[in-house]
């Protein structure tokens, strides 16, 4: 083991000299993650900044309804934070004012459109500036009304007169108690997602690590090409020692890199990693994995330059696949499940569930995940690796 | 096999056969080197010099053979004998990014040196092969003539009982040559065994107290020089230049009585004949009617160059 560790500090004694690797290792990504959190500052669409404003002009049974059962819900769960106006210039003008994102208008004679067959829309007014929140409001506004539509619908077959007193509240009503209001689960959902800082920076340290690591198994092949193979293989040293060296080196440097960005995010960006167990053991796994796929990658093509572009493809296809640089979790669907073919989903995956008060017990299968890419690809390659301690 | 080795063998090996694709690289190679003593392995370039040395050090797995250093037998992952052996190979083997002293620092400690002599004994080497006032610059810095004494520094660090040294004075300057065949000397005359592989005559010659001249994977015969010439019998070597021609003069030479070998390299002639003296006008008389113009002749006494013709059929070099 001796010979492991000489052969290690040697390694990061060269690392530590090869500006690139540093810039790659240390300051790119710090640097993107100041970069993103400065950019998203404006646009990022923390719930607690959902303010919206709500007129009902035409002061109907449908309005109260969607204020009392909707909105309000919305407010109490602490998704959006909510304001009153009388007029449709009284909400326009808390928007100019920049006292909400986005106003929610039951214009005038809307009740009156549903009787005669053809309902107008609910209005929705956003702020220039803002970018979520009318977004946000559409999305309440056009599930509610199409929930509405449905359900009048069923109720002018079933004999139901709409005309009679109470009937439309009761109808509105009952989207509230259904599941009508696709909205909240929408935003449930969505609150298990990291928030952008942590998120653009967890994303950052997965990205980065895969090229943090990939000099281990490139410079087993450079002490080929130096010729200083042979001269390790003719020491009296275990041949196994060459390898383990080669691999404590490489997990010390990957280690190092994320660790970097996970204490400086957390006290330059404000970034909240979550339990700090649970991050250190997300973020090992993370590194092993990131070795075990860069030199598996390496290792199947031929000479030093092949493996270096290769390793780059891998490693930016499946970062973006696995959603480091935007969150393919609320895309859903196919993406997403594809997405999970990458370890760094299920790292994102796992750091949500520590940053929404989670432990390592709570994504032991996140972290089952990443040990079973790094353990798969790591074997093979590491078996494949043995082959270039050959003179 | 172990009991008629004599303790004073630093290095011996026997029977070491190495095939590549098919193609036999090293066959039934078999030589020792006692302490003090230094070998040289004569051979062209693509003769098998390497391949027999990279199985003695143990980086290459033989398909045959035995190799014991200093009593210990060896193969590719026998520690013990491998730590008596200091090992420069051919192509330089050094981290161009650390400096002289960081290469020497690296592979001292990989040869198990002390803490405490560490520091000494890398000093030492390093003033041995004339790199102190640039020990701390990075070895990519260093002029072609330094990375070679850094690469042969490295294999004398842990002051071993067997030197192997492959092709070390290959693109080496004169002046850097002559100071590595003079420290080679000095640390065989300090007790140091010594295995040498070259292609060049003139260094076997001056360094090697005996020789194995290799050819295509096979040693054709070992000796001291003395021995080698002798071989060749009561014979002379002659050398012929010329610019163009040599090759239809060589067939033509070779149906002419006297002559016992001739073979073409690199704008020379070398014939190996029973007598220069009364063959030496037919001689001229046939190359000049094979249409070559002799521009210099020279009639020697026969060397180690004439031995490899003499029992090759081809030049040293070609
Ligand atoms: N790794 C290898 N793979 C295939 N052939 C090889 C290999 N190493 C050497 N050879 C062949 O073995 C023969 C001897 O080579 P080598 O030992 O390098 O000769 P030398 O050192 O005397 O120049 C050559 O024909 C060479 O092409
Ligand atoms: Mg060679």
């Amino acid at each position: 083991m001796r010979s492991a560790f000489i052969i290690t500090i040697k390694d990061l004694k060269q690392r530590a000299r090869d500006r690139s690797a540093l810039l790659m290792v240390f300051v790119i990504p710090l640097a993107l993650v100041l970069i993103f959190s400065q950019a998203l500052a404006g646009v990022t669409g923390s719930p607690s900044e959902l303010k919206f404003v709500f007129a009902d002009p035409d002061k109907s049974e449908i309005g109260t309804v969607f204020h009392d059962q909707v909105l309000k819900t919305l407010e109490a769960d602490g998704l959006i934070t909510l304001s009153l106006a009388v007029t449709e210039e009284e909400a326009s003008g808390a928007i100019a004012a920049g006292d909400a994102g986005a106003a929610i208008v039951i214009p005038s004679g809307f009740e009156e459109s549903i009787y005669s067959g053809s309902p107008d829309a609910i209005q929705v007014i956003g702020h220039a500036d803002a970018f979520l929140s009318p977004l946000v409001a559409k999305a309440i506004a056009d599930s509610f009304a199409s929930e509405l539509n449905t359900l009048i619908i069923s109720a002018a077959a079933a004999g139901v007169d709409l005309a009679d007193a109470g009937a439309l509240g009761r109808i509105a009503g009952e989207i509230a108690l259904t599941k009508g209001i696709v909205t909240i689960d929408d935003f449930s959902a969505s609150r298990k997602e990291l928030d952008a800082t942590t998120f653009y920076s967890a994303g950052m340290a997965i990205f980065f690590v895969f090229f943090s690591v990939q000099f281990g198994i490139t410079s087993l092949i450079e002490e080929r090409n130096r010729g200083t193979m042979p001269r390790l293989i003719a020491a009296p040293i275990p041949t196994w020692s060459i390898l383990a060296g080669k691999v404590l080196s490489t997990f010390v440097v990957g280690v190092m890199s994320m660790a970097v960005l996970v204490v400086a995010s957390t006290f330059i960006v404000g970034a909240e990693w979550g339990d700090l167990v649970g991050v250190t053991v997300l973020v090992l796994l993370a590194v092993l994995s990131a070795m075990g796929i860069m030199t598996l990658v390496a290792t199947v093509v031929r000479t030093a330059e092949q493996a270096g572009n290769a390793q780059a493809i891998v490693a930016v296809a499946m970062g973006m696949l696995g959603g480091t640089f935007f969150p393919v979790a609320q895309i859903g669907g196919l993406i997403e499940k594809v997405s999970l073919l990458t370890p760094h989903a299920w790292f994102m995956r796992g750091l949500s569930g520590l940053q929404s008060g989670g432990n390592l017990g709570d994504v032991w299968q996140e972290a089952a995940a990443i040990l079973i890419f790094a353990l798969v690809t790591g074997a093979i390659g590491f078996a494949r690796a043995r082959r270039l301690v050959a003179p | 096999m172990s009991n008629h080795i004599s303790t004073s063998n630093v290095l011996e090996c026997s029977g070491l056969q190495k095939t590549f694709n098919g193609n036999v690289a090293v066959k039934d190679v078999g030589f020792h080197i006692d302490a003090g003593e230094t070998y040289g392995l004569l051979g062209p370039n693509g003769a098998g010099k390497t391949t027999c040395i990279s199985m003695i050090c143990g980086i290459l797995q033989r398909d045959s053979g035995d190799i014991t250093v200093c009593g210990e037998p060896l193969d590719i992952g026998s520690v013990t004998a491998k730590s008596s052996i200091g090992f420069v190979p051919q192509d330089l083997a050094l981290y161009p990014d650390l400096s002289a002293r960081e290469n020497m620092m690296f592979f001292a400690r990989l040869y198990g040196l002390s803490k405490t002599t560490l520091r000494r004994r890398v000093d030492e080497v390093i003033e041995l092969v004339g790199l102190t006032e640039r020990a701390d610059d990075q070895a990519t810095e260093y002029s072609g003539g330094m990375k070679r004494r850094l690469n042969i520094g490295i294999g004398l660090l842990h002051e071993p009982k067997l030197l192997i040294l492959d092709e070390p004075t290959v693109g080496v300057d004169p002046q850097s040559r002559n100071a590595i065949l003079e420290s080679i000397q000095r640390l065989s005359s300090e007790g140091m065994a010594v295995l040498y592989t070259t292609h060049y005559m003139e260094e076997a010659q001056r360094l090697c107290d005996r020789i194995g001249i290799i050819d295509r994977g096979e040693l054709r015969a070992e000796g001291s020089q003395r021995e080698l010439v002798s071989l060749v019998g009561e014979r002379d070597k002659i050398r012929l230049e010329s610019a163009s021609g040599l090759e239809s003069a060589s067939t033509a030479l070779r149906g002419l009585n006297g002559i016992v070998e001739a073979a073409v390299e690199n704008e020379g002639l070398s014939l190996i004949v029973d007598d220069a003296r009364s063959l030496l006008p037919q001689i001229i008389a046939k190359v000049a009617e094979s249409g070559a113009v002799i521009t210099n002749v020279a009639v020697t006494e026969p060397d180690l160059e004439t031995v490899f013709l003499h029992l090759t059929g081809r030049a040293l070099r070609d």
